[in-house]
């Protein structure tokens, strides 16, 4: 019997590693760092696949995770990751409707998109890009919903502000 | 001026502007080709080669487990058995002189009796001197036990059993010209040989034979 590839159904597109590699590139914003980032990622999806396919029911939520938590591993090392404060208690505006409803042009997205923090970044590519709720995006980014929430607060000041 | 759109649009639209140089993108598919043609995983060659040392291992022990039983020398605790049976002496289940009539009552034998040849030269194992025979077992094995009488009204038993290297060890065997082996338990002496592919013991009196 012929033995049953364990990478069937793993294989991604270029079009999906284009997908990662943005991923990457909001995380890391250094074209070089995104690639390594994407590479080492890709490795050790592969490497998951070979010892257990089954294990990956959504090869590419889980190839999304694996970039997060090794850039956030990285980062960490070399304490550049921002560590905030945990706000659960607190009270935010939490409508995503006042974030919907801004209005802006490219060139200030870029300008102001330089200034955002790694995770800030991330929160808005799972929002615009992904389509994440506010559930899914916690539980991709590995946040408690205070945190987040509070995060989106933030980010909507500095949004309007600018 | 630039034309204002929302936010999640702009968004969208700068990621989308980052693309992958194409060098690099047929780098990462080619890391998934290669991927995709090593058909064994690592673990699982890991995995076979356990298994392989594995079996190679077991064989090796069971081969040399077989072997070491094989060369293992049991004489003794077969010269026990059968000097303990000869001293009890027990009564005997058919009281004959006749060696036809001990094969035609052995029939619960897995094999027949026989008049052994280092024997036949001798007058006081000669069919003028048994007695008779019984049932016994060696090691598990049943066996024979043939009872003689001798000049000085002293009996002899001559043990016989079918002979399986497994289960006796090594004894020397007459038909390659091999000598009994001699042993002394209890203060009688034991003969133990093969012959025709029966196991011999002989239990007699130490200061005889």
């Amino acid at each position: 019997m012929k033995a049953k590839n364990p990478y069937h159904g793993c294989i991604f597109s270029a079009e999906q590693l284009n997908r990662f590699y943005q991923y990457a590139m909001m995380l890391c914003q250094q074209r070089d760092d995104a690639y390594d980032l994407l590479q080492a990622s890709l490795e050790k999806y592969l490497s998951v696949a070979a010892k257990k396919q089954s294990a990956i029911k959504k090869p590419e939520a889980f190839m999304h995770t694996l970039i997060h938590n090794r850039y956030i591993d990285y980062y960490r090392y070399q304490q550049r990751w921002a560590s905030e404060s945990f706000e659960e208690e607190a009270s935010y505006d939490i409508s995503p409707l006042d974030l919907e409803q801004l209005t802006i042009d490219s060139q200030m997205l870029q300008d102001i998109w330089k200034n955002l923090s790694a995770s800030e970044r991330n929160i808005l590519y799972s929002w615009a890009v992904l389509g994440d709720s506010t559930d899914e995006a916690c539980r991709r980014l590995g946040m408690a919903r205070g945190t987040f929430l509070s995060r989106i607060h933030r980010l909507r000041k500095k949004l309007k502000a600018s | 001026m630039q034309e204002k759109i929302t936010l999640k649009e702009a968004i969208q639209k700068h990621v989308a502007s980052i693309t992958l140089e194409n060098s690099r993108l047929q780098q990462l598919l080619a890391m998934q080709q290669t991927a995709l043609k090593s058909k064994t995983p690592h673990y699982k060659k890991t995995l076979w080669l356990a298994a392989a040392t594995l079996v190679i291992a077991i064989s090796v022990l069971f081969l040399w487990q077989k072997q070491a039983v094989m060369n293992r020398d049991y004489s003794y605790d077969i010269a026990l058995e059968v000097v303990n049976n000869h001293i009890k002496l027990k009564h005997l289940d058919i009281e004959t002189n006749s060696i036809n009539e001990i094969r035609r009552f052995f029939s619960q034998l897995d094999f027949s009796p026989i008049d052994s040849n280092l024997l036949k030269t001798r007058a006081d194992f000669s069919e003028q001197t048994m007695l008779g025979g019984r049932y016994c077992s060696i090691k598990g094995m049943t066996a024979a036990q043939l009872r003689y009488r001798q000049a000085d009204d002293r009996p002899t038993t001559l043990y016989e059993v079918s002979y399986n290297p497994k289960i006796f060890g090594k004894i020397p065997e007459l038909d390659k010209g091999e000598k009994p082996k001699e042993l002394v338990v209890k203060g009688l002496r034991v003969s133990l040989w093969v012959e025709k592919g029966l196991l011999l013991a002989l239990v007699h009196t130490a200061n005889e034979y």
